[in-house]
């Protein structure tokens, strides 16, 4: 078995104590900079950029790496506690862990993202080394038609996040996919709903979006009403997940996973995208899926896991392909050019130290990030207890620091104060604000893959259809739109009554 | 008792902080604080991977920190417009690149500053130049290729282009008129999207620039066809110049630069262009810019701004042509 070979010379490279410490900073930076809303892996990979030129280039990988997937561990912290959502990938997570907190029940919300995390992360390595090359073969196919159909996919699913009536949710991606066209033409360059507002030129920013929605608009409901706390003081009931909560997240577990690496792949895939999908299916597949969103901990199990398998997933497209799905993944690929590295399908052959050393790490730092944040948790769900009038002005202040940094652009804050209010405006008049936060993701690559389509296609609607991957997503869509048609009545209307709460 | 007065000097403290940071403003003893530059992309690509890999060095040569901060947007628009009104001390600088200087003008309406006059230019440092790329089993290799196919099969042919008002961008409308051919392009969101199109065959070849497809290049899945350049690249001597090939003025060159606000004090403006000469002559910068794919090429402040003008001048005649 030449892997396993490989695999035992990647752990002699890995477990050195030089690199050891590597990891361990890497993951330890990559928790907190999960943990504070905003700060994402690519601002804290390009301060560290330049330290890394002075170290050996395995190293340096072990160290960026490290930050990269734990980010994804720390993104689920303030999602559940407070709300606020680490990163955009931890949205969904916020559903279910959120209400999981109000019950007391904080400790094992964390636990299962925690063990999810872990168990995720390692399955993807060994999926990385597996499968690569074949997948990264795969991911080729998906010119604009794939990407359009998988969008379409991706947008009907939403119908099922909703959780009052979907009239309602289907308005909300409305005004997400409206929001979406804000900025300049994609295809001409032409401004749009810009108003003169430098800052708009690019878009509505996601972050500021997502801390304006959840973060913001919570204070500003739990500001209004004398909130008890006592609830969240007394009710504290065990920090780790019990034997009934394994029960019922390991299929979620393991479905998030699959998902996650799947989608990871595709090279432009947001890590966003994969957490909706595991949070639908699992919604769907449930027993009780008039339950999720008061705080079943299959919504959080499946959700951190797909995020966490998803960024496994998009190193596939860089180690073998050399190419980056996103700005983290760039920094990661530009550390190893100026090591002269050439990542690539040249890397295994040409510096397999490199290639085996940093997919050994990737165990290695999953260790190390469940070691470092099993005993995190009792500290967390501490922070529960401080007072409120402290503990709401930390959020704000949080918000406020997340939605500046990601641009250091002042008038990003101003947009995410808007969103809070608009939030709030949402939460008020029992709106979804989830599926605003997926429109948002899914709407501007829906418009440049369709548009891209129809230039290749000299603007005929048939190359959705001939395509065959492109076919299959569409056709899934559909059926996944219509379906609630076809199911059996009494099933109808539970789902009806359910909706009308 | 003890808490109140403990806050008391937190909040003292705290302000003071916030007076530490305002910079001395003479230029004759220039550079004596932290210096701020300002990077208008996001982290990870061209114009950043630069900076950072000769930020050091500078840091080093000035004696003062250098710090860079990404304020990504609207092809460098969004970053570069606080810099524009900033205070002109030096304190405030903005990494140029051709892009955003006179190329995004071309393409973008309502840009709120002139980007010619509204700055100082202070010295420009590299270039990278712009050229075409297809996957090895395409039928096109030679340009002549490219230019038989086009002029049989008109708008047949889709080139795909990293996003719309990039240099590439602008090398696709050099490369129509010089060849007289009409290729249609496809703008993708940035050079990463744009390999993975190239490799799966979605689009018949790309105007992009050698970084982003290199790893592929390397690896004999991607041909590069040419450069768009002067004279041949010093690291690529085998691979041809579209001006070799009879497009006399198919020739765009991205070059780096720094910029700053208007009416920076020439002592200043001095000093950097020291500063910036030592660091291109440090072996561990000249190595990392190697290996990044620049060419260097410096150029004063006076030079580098007379350049600009005179590129955007013959990019607004063939963008005024079409």
């Amino acid at each position: 078995m030449d892997i396993i070979k490989d695999l035992l010379f990647g752990f002699s490279v890995a477990t050195t104590p030089v690199n050891l410490l590597y990891c361990f900073a890497g993951v330890l930076v990559g928790t907190l900079v999960g943990v504070l809303p905003g700060v994402g892996p690519p601002a804290a990979l390009s301060l560290l950029l330049p330290v890394t030129f002075h170290v050996p280039p395995v190293s340096a990988v072990i160290l960026l790496a490290g930050i990269m997937y734990g980010a994804m561990y720390g993104g689920s912290t303030t999602s559940i506690l407070v709300n606020i959502p680490g990163e955009a990938a931890s949205v969904v997570t916020c559903l279910d862990g959120y209400q999981m907190a109000r019950k007391g029940r904080a400790g094992p919300a964390l636990g299962i993202s925690a063990f999810g995390s872990f168990i995720a992360g390692t399955v993807s390595v060994v999926l990385l080394i597996l499968l690569a090359p074949t997948l990264a073969k795969f991911a080729l196919r998906f010119g604009p038609p794939e990407y359009f159909s998988l969008m379409v996919l991706g947008l009907s699913i939403l119908v099922y996040l909703a959780r009052g009536s979907i009239i309602n949710a289907l308005l909300i991606v409305c005004l997400g996919l409206l929001l979406g066209t804000v900025g300049l033409d994609p295809m001409s360059g032409s401004p749009r709903f810009i108003y003169k507002i430098t800052t708009l030129m690019d878009g509505i920013g996601l972050v500021q979006v997502v801390i304006g929605l959840f973060g913001i608009s919570e204070v500003l409901l739990n500001v209004e009403t004398t909130f008890k706390q006592e609830i969240f003081e007394t009710k504290i009931k065990g920090l780790l997940p019990n034997r009934e909560d394994w029960k019922r997240s390991i299929g979620p577990i393991g479905r998030g996973t699959i998902i996650g690496f799947f989608l990871g792949i595709v090279p432009g895939m947001s890590v966003v995208i994969p957490t909706f999908v595991s949070y639908v299916l699992e919604k769907k597949l449930s027993k009780y899926p008039e339950k999720f969103g008061t705080g079943v901990i299959e919504g959080v199990a499946g959700p951190e896991s797909a995020n966490n398998a998803a960024s496994g997933g998009t190193l596939v497209p860089m180690l073998s392909l050399g190419i980056p799905t996103g700005a983290a993944t760039a920094l990661l690929l530009g550390a190893l050019m100026i090591h002269g590295l050439r990542p690539g399908p040249l890397l295994i052959k040409d510096s397999p130290e490199v290639f085996w050393g940093v997919v050994a790490s990737l165990y290695v730092g999953n260790v190390m990030l469940l070691v470092l944040n099993l005993p995190l948790i009792g500290l967390w769900v501490k922070i529960l207890k401080v007072p409120y009038h402290y503990l709401f002005s930390l959020i704000v202040l949080f918000c406020i620091i997340g939605s500046y940094v990601t641009n250091n652009n002042p008038y990003d804050v101003v947009i995410m104060g808007l969103f809070g209010l608009i939030g709030y405006a949402m939460k008020k008049l029992n709106y979804e604000a989830a599926p605003l936060v997926l429109a948002l993701v899914l709407g501007p690559m829906m418009e440049n893959a369709l548009r891209r389509s129809l230039v290749l296609s000299e603007g005929s609607i048939g190359v959705f259809f001939t395509r065959p991957i492109s076919a299959f997503f569409l056709i899934a869509g559909l059926l996944i739109l219509f379906s609630p048609l076809f199911l059996k009545k009494r099933r109808l209307r539970e789902d009806l009554r359910s909706g009308g709460e | 008792m003890n808490k109140r007065r403990i806050q008391m000097y937190l909040v003292l403290f705290l302000m003071a902080a916030c007076f530490l940071w305002a910079a001395p403003s003479s230029a004759q003893d220039y550079p004596k604080g932290p210096i701020q530059i300002v990077i208008p992309f996001a982290p990870g690509g061209a114009t950043d991977l630069f900076w950072r890999a000769v930020g050091d060095v500078l840091s080093k040569n000035l004696k003062v920190t250098v710090a860079f901060v990404n304020k990504a947007g609207g092809g460098g628009i969004v970053g570069m417009a606080p810099v524009v009104t900033s205070k002109p001390d030096g304190y405030t600088l903005c990494a140029g690149n051709s892009d955003t200087l006179n190329t995004t003008p071309l393409f973008t309406k309502d840009i709120p500053f002139d980007t010619i006059n509204d700055l100082t230019y202070i010295c420009k440092l590299a270039i990278f130049p712009q050229g075409m790329a297809a996957r090895t089993e395409s039928p096109f290799k030679t340009v002549e290729d490219v230019i038989a196919f086009a002029k049989e099969n008109p708008k047949k042919l889709k080139a795909g282009v990293p996003g719309i008002g990039t240099s590439p961008h602008l090398a696709s409308f050099m490369f129509n008129r010089d060849a007289n051919v009409d290729v249609t392009t496809v703008a993708f969101g940035g050079g990463g999207e744009v390999v993975p199109q190239i490799l799966g065959g979605h689009i018949d070849f790309a105007f992009i620039s050698m970084p982003p497809v290199k790893a592929q290049y390397d690896a004999g899945k991607i041909r590069y066809l040419a450069f768009f350049a002067k004279k041949r690249h010093p690291l690529y001597p085998a691979i041809p110049t579209a001006v070799e090939k009879g497009l006399k003025r198919t020739v765009v060159e991205t070059g780096i630069g720094l910029v700053g606000p208007k009416g920076l004090p020439p002592a200043i403006i001095k000093r950097w262009e020291e500063a910036a000469q030592q660091a291109l002559k440090d072996p561990a910068v000249i190595a990392a810019v190697n290996k990044l794919d620049y060419v260097i090429d410096y150029k004063s402040g006076e030079d580098y701004k007379k350049e600009i003008v005179e590129e955007f001048a013959d990019f607004k005649e063939l963008m005024g042509k079409k």
